[in-house]
């Protein structure tokens, strides 16, 4: 599947006032063996450099907005790969919150590397939603539970492992760096079978919404 | 850095001017060339529901995985390239291989991701597959730690190709 480049997903550009970034170009990208999508144009088309952070949310909504509509009609599920701040400057409008960016910077550091959040809709007509588990069935009556739990206990993780927020580097240390290699090709009932055998090294913990921030997966 | 210099780098008209590759281009000179094309970028060529009102759509929204000048500070390209814009890794950490690009020192601000960060990504991709959550498009930040990580959880998928 080529990868989309999309301008307006990047981080907010006032933080990068002192060093300004010169992105690879696309020929560059594909010598280098990626797989970019060379049609598809940007839907931002450009940044305002130095943008202070309530512009970053604006334009991220936009960026968001017009994304959206590229698949409204088909649906399906749309990786977006980005920054720290992107889990909440990306969702914040679509839960009908507003942006605060004061609290920017503060809330999206303690998002660290990969996490993800999942946010979704059964329909055009129907409110987006935060996926509370990776688990599609458990998810659908989980959610509702967990955010009971959460208002009683409002610190507490779905799993005990909140430790590696505290010190990320010590989260998945254990994993070679040639691991991936020694993998087999994808094969989906091969990997179903693996996940019931042997217990699965490589894991997602759930952190719930916290200060109205997105609920994510970590590492 | 100047602003000047940080302007060029957005200005759309650069696009015009054949400056290849120091911008991204934009959505909406592209408009009317696909005029021909309605089924092009209006509605996903990858989605595989059909077109009904019910359309569920599911974005994970993730961050890109560890990077290089974290572990390795400010200025760590000083070390890792020679005169000849050759890279040399310096840590088992670092990436075996780097993409050629015009300026190396790009890599200073627009720092690729560890070997961790690889890993890391790849292994995203493969417990998403393997909770059912298999993409049906992928966008990233043009920042090239963004586009490894995107490429990478692609690969975990078995996506990377197809």
């Amino acid at each position: 599947m080529p990868i989309r480049l999309e301008l307006g997903l990047f981080e907010c550009t006032s933080w990068y006032a002192r060093s300004p970034i010169n992105f690879m170009s696309d020929e560059e990208l594909v010598r280098g063996g990626y797989n970019i999508d060379t049609r598809f144009r940007s839907q931002t088309s450009d940044l305002r450099p130095l943008e202070n952070e309530y512009q970053y949310y604006d334009r991220s909504k936009d960026a968001m907005k017009k994304i959206i509509e590229l698949h409204r009609k088909t649906g399906g599920t749309v990786l977006l790969v980005a920054h720290a701040p992107s889990l909440e400057v990306l969702t914040r409008h679509l839960m009908k919150g507003q942006p605060r960016p004061e609290r920017l910077a503060e809330l999206s550091g303690k998002v660290d590397f990969c996490s993800m959040t999942i946010i979704e809709r059964e329909s055009p007509s129907k409110p987006w939603q935060f996926r509370y588990s990776l688990d599609e069935n458990a998810n659908r009556g989980v959610w509702q539970q967990q955010q009971e739990q959460q208002q009683q206990q409002p610190q507490q993780p779905q799993q005990p492992s909140n430790s590696s927020l505290n010190h990320p580097k010590a989260a998945n240390v254990a994993i070679p760096a040639a691991n991936y290699q020694l993998q087999p090709q994808f094969d989906f009932t091969n990997y179903l079978s693996q996940a019931l055998a042997a217990p699965q090294k490589f894991q997602f913990h759930f952190v719930p919404q916290q200060e109205a921030y997105p609920p994510y997966f970590a590492l | 850095m100047s602003a000047r210099k940080f302007n060029s780098l957005f200005d759309p008209t650069n696009f015009f001017l054949g400056h290849g590759g120091r911008k991204r281009e934009t959505g909406k000179y592209e408009y009317t060339d696909n005029g021909n094309d309605e089924s092009g970028y209006q509605s996903s060529s990858y989605a595989s529901g059909s077109e009904t009102s019910d359309a569920p759509l599911r974005f994970i929204i993730i961050r890109h995985g560890e990077r290089v000048d974290v572990m390795y500070g400010a200025g760590w390209t000083q070390k890792a390239f020679d005169q000849t814009g050759r890279y040399y890794p310096f840590d088992a950490n670092m990436p075996p291989t780097l993409a050629p690009r015009a300026k190396w020192i790009d890599y200073d601000v627009d720092t690729p991701l560890t070997a961790k960060g690889l890993t890391q990504s790849w292994n995203v991709g493969n417990v998403l597959a393997r909770y059912n959550l298999p993409v049906t498009a992928c966008y990233s930040s043009p920042a090239f730690r963004s586009i490894q990580t995107a490429d990478r959880i692609l690969e975990g998928m078995g996506r990377k190709g197809i």
